[in-house]
């Protein structure tokens, strides 16, 4: 694996040497000899060649539309790793994580076809709900008031709130749908473009604030964070502990955020896929083809779009408040734009508008962006590109949803949507 | 060039054009043909698929059969703007004015294949005796000139091109009846002047008063041809589109 | 209460104003000059292109390549300052040219009739990617050039306009009319406005839609490689430095009406007065609850604000858009 990736990063480098130019010129002849050999490849290639890849193609759609095939595998990669030393855990669950947000925005994005390029505000409130409710943070502020006494009395011996995740699970994600919605107000009439902008706006105002709100009253700790979260306590079994052992077994503390995001995905599966089927989500499919049009036909496209905004929120908020519980410690710094941009990438990747494509996409680009962290900003440069790839050559994504592929084919024949190319008639 | 038309033979020549938006098919194998110096109409019912036959003659539609000779070259599939150069040039439905350009400049937007600077002034000059409201009217947005003014305006503009063959598209929409004598009118004197002319519109009696021959399309297909005088006075058309 | 009165009656001299309105109005002027680029694209396209910030701070980038081989230094004269800045600026606008057409051949041009996200994810993905191309082979710290020009004209008591703020007021000011000449006389910029007002009659009127949206992106990225010069006068540079300035450029081309050039200058000195005024004032108008490290949730309240009020801008049109 690593030694791949040292060809890959030479490969890009090229043999030039390290001016910027130098290795401009390399990329710019690898990307047309890449697009040569696409062109001359292009219709060439026998399809009996081909069919073993074809095949292979079609044997992984199937298993990754299967629900059973992935929650097997689902159950069974950690123990895989645990094998392998189990260095691999935090990365996987890392990307359970992004499952969540993927499946999440896929409800904005993909069913209701609102461009949020804000998504990392609901991430960061969720996470920011519990880090403050569930640390020493909010000590200095709250024994300055009567509440304090009430509130200590209450919640015990130790200094700030130490709330349950059992509480602040639904409250994190609460908080974060009502965000979705106070932000999802005033957007209601833009168009796609100025929305995403407006989104992206927002959400870079929730991290600045995070960053600042130290000041005049510390509520964030600012650019330092919030620190010594509590991991999440069921009973009197900790999930951050090292000390839980099952049999001879000792528990990593990251199996148990690993099986608890998997029921989490499972539960936000289940609950979106009803969605999806349901009014609700036709009325949202409708909002994304022709908006006007689905007001016409009566749909109430702005408490649509407010719960399109409430849901997607409400599971991005609930993933940061584990992100959080099982970081120990958050800071403005972990909810960049880039994070939005990344789970856009998975819902691109995978297939706008469809669950399965939202799950394999986050597992896909997850993997590919958690495990190459010696790549510091290469992977992000290998991102760009293949965003831009992925939305000309496979708009549709790895696994689109049946609807949305019949829309695209559609649209190809369309004379009207299809410019007359230039050059001679056929 | 070609003396392919001065024979009379065709100067456009259309053949078998298919066209289809998604799964809905629009045009079934229409043909039609155009000799130097006529006019021509193309009658029919709303949707018949009068627009999209000029449109997909003026290039802005691809079709996926059939083929389009202009002057005896091929222009099937070409863009627009290569169309245009050639001499074929559409004012399209619902006039399509530059709304936030003069009238002037909308007119130079009509000479823009032209390199003669000269020669785009004389027509200019040209446009404005057959318009005389337009030339009170150079320095104002188009976007502020009433509805006959902005055709007239739509007409001087696609003349600005010198077009060998014209093809208007509803060019009485939404008029005054006594406009619409004008740019009936305008029409014809266009055509003395030499240029060919496509007619489309919805207003068949009068299309059918000007025009030396006359098409009727309905869903897509051709159903009858014939000279104006000929369809005027047939009893299918008299029935279908005249309302008698 | 008596702290706020202090802060406010302290903090507010009228030098101190009149300094940073000259501030801002510098500022400004490069945010314009990015802006135009913005506008013009939207205008003809109707696509935020969401990478012209990064093709700005590309531009800074080979500004700083070029002024580092010549080895300038603040000592340096003037005879050898102004050729080589000149130089500078030329290579600046060539590199964005080239790259901004680039940029729309493959990125933006396949997907001109895919539904109207598509491109906008695409510009997204080209950000991200020189932004990451930058860190990767050439540099993620700040970058500054010397202090080439120093020296200043002084004002009104210790009130002072520098040369570089002369040099770069003027030079976008020219920038500015050179372009509205360019797009109100010439063919290819009624071509332009044409296709920017009705795409489909443009076409039929003979204007080549591909050519006049490269020549859109080459206008733009170039005047992005002025800007760029101009900024590095003045600022310091980083690879993220184009997702700011241009979110900031953005917000200008909103606030002047986007596809509108005179609005997008009165936008971009609009932002930069704000953002200057803001900066200095923001602790002390606030009872120093806000302080200037959230200059940039002003600049971005300020574009959402205009975004969901006023999204045409602050000009009126006299036709409306869809005339």
């Amino acid at each position: 694996m690593s030694s791949f990736i040292d060809a890959l990063v030479a490969l890009l480098h090229g043999p030039f040497g390290n001016h910027p130019f130098a290795v401009l010129a390399w990329q710019v002849l690898l990307a047309g000899a890449a697009y040569l050999m696409v062109r001359l490849v292009r219709g060439r290639v026998p399809r009996q060649a081909t069919a073993p890849l074809r095949l292979a193609g079609k044997g992984a759609s199937v298993v990754l539309r299967n629900r059973y095939a992935l929650l097997l595998i689902g159950l069974l990669l950690p123990l895989v790793e645990l094998l392998t030393g189990g260095y691999l855990l935090s990365v996987t669950y890392s990307i359970e994580l992004y499952v969540l947000l993927a499946v999440g925005l896929n409800i904005v994005v993909g069913f209701t076809g609102l461009l949020d390029l804000g998504y990392v505000a609901f991430f960061a409130v969720g996470a920011y709900v519990y880090g403050l409710f569930a640390s020493p943070q909010l000590y200095e502020i709250t024994k300055q008031t009567t509440y304090f006494l009430v509130a200590q009395s209450a919640l015990g011996p130790e200094p700030g709130f130490h709330i349950s995740m059992l509480v602040l699970l639904p409250v994190a994600g609460a908080a974060a749908a009502l965000f979705g919605v106070l932000i999802g107000i005033p957007t209601l009439r833009l168009r796609g473009d100025y929305l995403a902008i407006v989104t992206l706006g927002f959400g870079e105002i929730t991290r600045i604030f995070a960053n600042n709100l130290d000041q005049p009253i510390n509520i964030t700790n600012g650019p330092n964070g919030v620190i010594n979260i509590d991991p999440i306590t069921i009973g009197n079994y900790s999930f951050g502990s090292p000390q839980n052992h099952l049999g001879p077994f000792q528990i990593p503390p990251f199996l148990n955020y690993y099986y608890l995001v998997l029921l989490l995905i499972l539960l936000t599966v289940f609950i979106v896929s009803r969605l999806e089927h349901s009014r609700v989500g036709r009325a949202w499919a409708a909002i994304r083809e022709d908006e006007t049009a689905a007001q016409v036909a009566g749909i109430n496209t702005r408490n649509l779009k407010l719960l399109a905004y409430a849901s997607g929120g409400f599971f991005g908020g609930m993933a940061g408040a584990i992100y959080a519980a099982g970081q120990h410690l958050i800071a403005p710094d972990s909810f960049q734009l880039f994070v939005s941009i990344l789970v856009l990438c998975m819902v691109v990747a995978g297939g706008m508008g469809s669950i399965p494509g939202a799950v394999v996409g986050a597992i896909v680009i997850g993997a590919l962006y958690f495990f190459t962290p010696q790549l510091l900003y290469l992977r992000i440069l290998v991102f760009g590109a293949l965003l831009v790839l992925l939305i000309i050559v496979r708009p549709q994504g790895f696994l689109p949803s049946a609807q949305r592929e019949r829309e695209l084919e559609e649209t190809d024949e369309d004379p009207s949507l299809v410019a007359p190319a230039p050059g001679p008639a056929p | 060039m070609s003396d392919s038309s001065s024979d009379g033979s065709a100067f456009l020549e259309v053949t078998g054009l298919e066209v289809a938006y998604g799964k809905i098919v629009a045009l079934r194998g229409v043909s039609l043909n155009i000799s130097r110096g006529e006019i021509v109409t193309l009658i029919g019912a709303n949707g018949a698929g009068k627009s999209t036959t000029v449109r997909t003659l003026a290039g802005l539609m691809r079709p996926l059969k059939g083929r389009v000779v202009f002057d005896g070259k091929e222009t099937t599939g070409r863009p627009a703007e290569a169309i245009v150069r050639r001499g074929l040039c559409l004012a399209p439905e619902g006039r399509r004015l530059f709304p936030r350009m003069s009238v002037h400049e909308n007119l130079l937007m009509g000479a823009y294949t032209r390199r003669d600077r000269d020669g785009v002034r004389a027509d200019m000059e040209r446009g404005f005796t057959l318009f005389p409201r337009l030339k009170e009217r150079s320095t104002q947005l188009a976007g502020t000139l009433s509805g006959g003014e902005q055709q007239m305006l739509a007409i001087a503009r696609a003349l600005m091109s010198r077009p060998r063959l014209l093809m208007l598209d509803e060019p009485s929409l939404g008029l005054a009846p006594i406009l619409v004598e004008t740019i009936f009118a305008i029409i014809r004197d266009i055509n003395k002047q030499g240029t060919s002319i496509l007619l489309v519109e919805q207003n068949a009696r009068q299309a059918l008063q000007v025009a030396h021959r006359g098409y009727v399309l309905e869903t897509g297909e051709i159903v009858h041809t014939g000279t104006g005088k000929e369809l005027l006075e047939s009893a299918e058309v008299q029935k279908a589109y005249l309302g008698m | 209460m008596q702290r706020c009165l202090d802060l406010l009656t302290s903090g507010l001299t009228p030098e101190g104003i009149l300094q940073q309105l000259i501030n801002g109005v510098t500022l400004g002027s490069v945010y314009a000059l990015i802006a135009l680029g913005y506008s013009m694209v939207y205008g003809v396209l109707e696509l935020i292109n969401f990478a012209h910030g990064d093709v700005f701070m590309i531009g800074t980038f080979v500004v700083l390549g070029v002024t580092g081989q010549f080895g300038l230094t603040g000592r340096s004269s003037l005879a050898l300052v102004i050729p080589v800045l000149l130089l500078a600026m030329i290579a600046a606008m060539a590199l964005c040219a080239v790259l901004g057409f680039t940029i729309e051949k493959v990125a933006y041009r396949p997907l001109r009739r895919a539904p109207r996200l598509a491109p906008l994810i695409s510009a997204i993905g080209v950000s991200f990617f020189l932004q990451a191309w930058i860190a990767t082979y050439v540099s993620s710290r700040d970058h500054t050039l010397p202090n080439l020009l120093a020296g200043d004209i002084p004002l009104y008591g210790d009130v002072s306009l520098r040369y570089v703020q002369v040099l770069m007021l003027v030079s976008s000011v020219v920038m500015m009319v050179g372009l509205q000449q360019l797009v109100r006389r010439t063919s290819l910029g009624r071509g332009m406005r044409a296709v920017a007002q009705d795409r489909e009659a443009a076409e039929l009127m003979g204007v080549n839609m591909d050519r006049v949206i490269s020549f859109t992106f080459i206008i733009g990225s170039a005047l992005a490689g002025v800007a760029a010069l101009l900024w590095m006068l003045n600022y310091s540079t980083n690879q993220s430095i184009g997702f700011i300035a241009g979110l900031k450029a953005f917000a200008a081309a909103v606030i002047g009406g986007i596809g509108n050039i005179p609005g997008a200058m009165l936008g971009g000195f609009l932002l930069g007065l704000a953002e200057s005024l803001g900066a200095a004032y923001v602790s002390n108008v606030s009872c120093g609850i806000f302080s200037s490290a959230y200059e940039d949730v002003f600049a971005f309240a300020f574009l959402i604000l205009m975004l969901v009020f006023r999204p045409s801008g602050i000009i009126r049109e006299r036709v409306s858009q869809r005339a």
